[in-house]
């Protein structure tokens, strides 16, 4: 009768093959998970920013009474200025300054609106205004301020046409309205935008002087906003 | 009399246990790459989303100008150089890979409805939307 105890060498080595197998599975299953966690919690971290980033600009952009950099026209570039109701808070600034995004209000300090988490690593505004669009047609007498007055006996007066001002003797007024559906008075589109702020912005991790090996995220969102015409 | 006692656990157990433990694991990762994947997608959808949002603004400053010009078609949108503005210039507009497309039709005698479209491939086989509308009113004529 044979009893053994204990374990055989070949059993000791097969038991520890196993174990180094299932812990370096462990390992590079965890290795794995945090891996995937840092890159997930960087691309929620990067949506977050950009969201409230450009919420933020549009939002103030909205109640904000003109945009003065850049320059209207088609002016572009990483500055907004804009000119506020409220005297204290004129100017509001937008700008990049290392890779995070501040807003400076009136004479106060300039406040973070991105986190130290993410770069903000291309902002451009774009100034859309036409200067044209909503000056009054004159195509006959007088020429400049047409509010309604009087010329050799005859008054002149504004009309609306096809999204126009127009200033008409009351014959062609009165044909005008009662044929081709001018109205008298003043286009309610006069009091149209001021400006059209198209925005875009890149936001993206890691940020400046952090180095990963492996991950990294970025978003670009677009954005348009008006300023609103003010009187 | 021989004494049969076994101890411990057999090699059937032990490749049982390796076995359910894989499983787990590869459920455990596929999770996560599903996770991972989500998030990377909600990334592209909040960029239609904005995109989109932007294409009513867009439209909604060129009704600003003129409501008539604001009619009934399919269209994309530009940033026109000079004077500076939105316009609508061809049948449809890219970005980042997204393709928008603002579709007007009418609502009534002073309204349209725009609609914008934005249509991405999150994956080869695979289109997502986002949609946006809203009505705009040729106030001039009101």
């Amino acid at each position: 009768m044979t009893i053994r105890r204990g374990f055989s060498i070949i059993e000791t080595i097969l038991y520890v093959a196993i174990l180094i197998m299932i812990m370096g599975t462990m390992v590079i299953f965890l290795v794995n998970v945090v891996r995937r966690e840092s890159k997930v919690t960087m691309v929620l971290e990067v949506n977050q920013n950009a969201r409230f980033a450009i919420e933020k600009i549009n939002s103030i952009i909205r109640n904000s009474k003109d945009a003065t950099v850049p320059t209207d026209g088609g002016g572009s570039g990483s500055t907004l200025s804009l000119t506020m109701p409220t005297a204290s808070l004129s100017p509001t600034v937008f700008a990049v300054s290392n890779g995070i995004l501040t807003m400076q209000q009136g004479t106060g300090a300039a406040v973070p609106i991105t986190s130290s988490a993410v770069k903000v690593s291309n902002l451009t505004f774009t100034n859309l205004v036409d200067p044209t669009a909503h000056t009054r047609t004159d195509n006959t007498w007088p020429p400049v301020a047409c509010t309604p007055q009087q010329k050799n006996g005859i008054w002149y007066g504004v009309c609306c046409y096809q999204s126009k001002e127009y200033c008409w003797d009351p014959i062609t007024a009165i044909f005008y309205i009662l044929f081709m559906g001018a109205k008298l008075g003043t286009c309610l589109q006069a009091t149209a935008a001021k400006s059209v702020i198209r925005m875009a912005i890149t936001v993206s991790a890691p940020p400046s002087g952090v180095v990963t090996n492996d991950y990294s995220a970025s978003t670009t969102l677009y954005a348009t906003a008006t300023v609103p015409r003010q009187n | 009399m021989v004494i049969n006692k076994r101890r411990g656990q057999s090699m059937v157990e032990i490749i049982m246990a390796i076995a359910i433990m894989t499983v787990g694991i590869t459920f455990s990762v596929s999770i996560l790459m599903i996770v991972e994947k989500g998030s990377v997608e909600s990334t592209s959808e909040m960029q239609a989303i904005f995109y989109a949002e932007e294409g009513v603004q867009a439209v909604i400053s060129i009704s600003d100008r003129s409501g008539t010009a604001v009619a009934v078609g399919t269209y994309g949108l530009a940033i026109q150089a000079s004077p500076a503005e939105w316009i609508f210039s061809g049948t449809s507009d890219t970005q980042n890979g997204m393709t928008r497309v603002v579709t007007v039709s009418t609502y009534d005698a002073d309204t349209k409805k725009v609609d914008v479209l934005v249509t991405w491939k999150p994956a080869p086989n695979r289109t997502s939307t986002v949609d946006e509308q809203v009505l705009v009113t040729d106030w001039a004529f009101l």
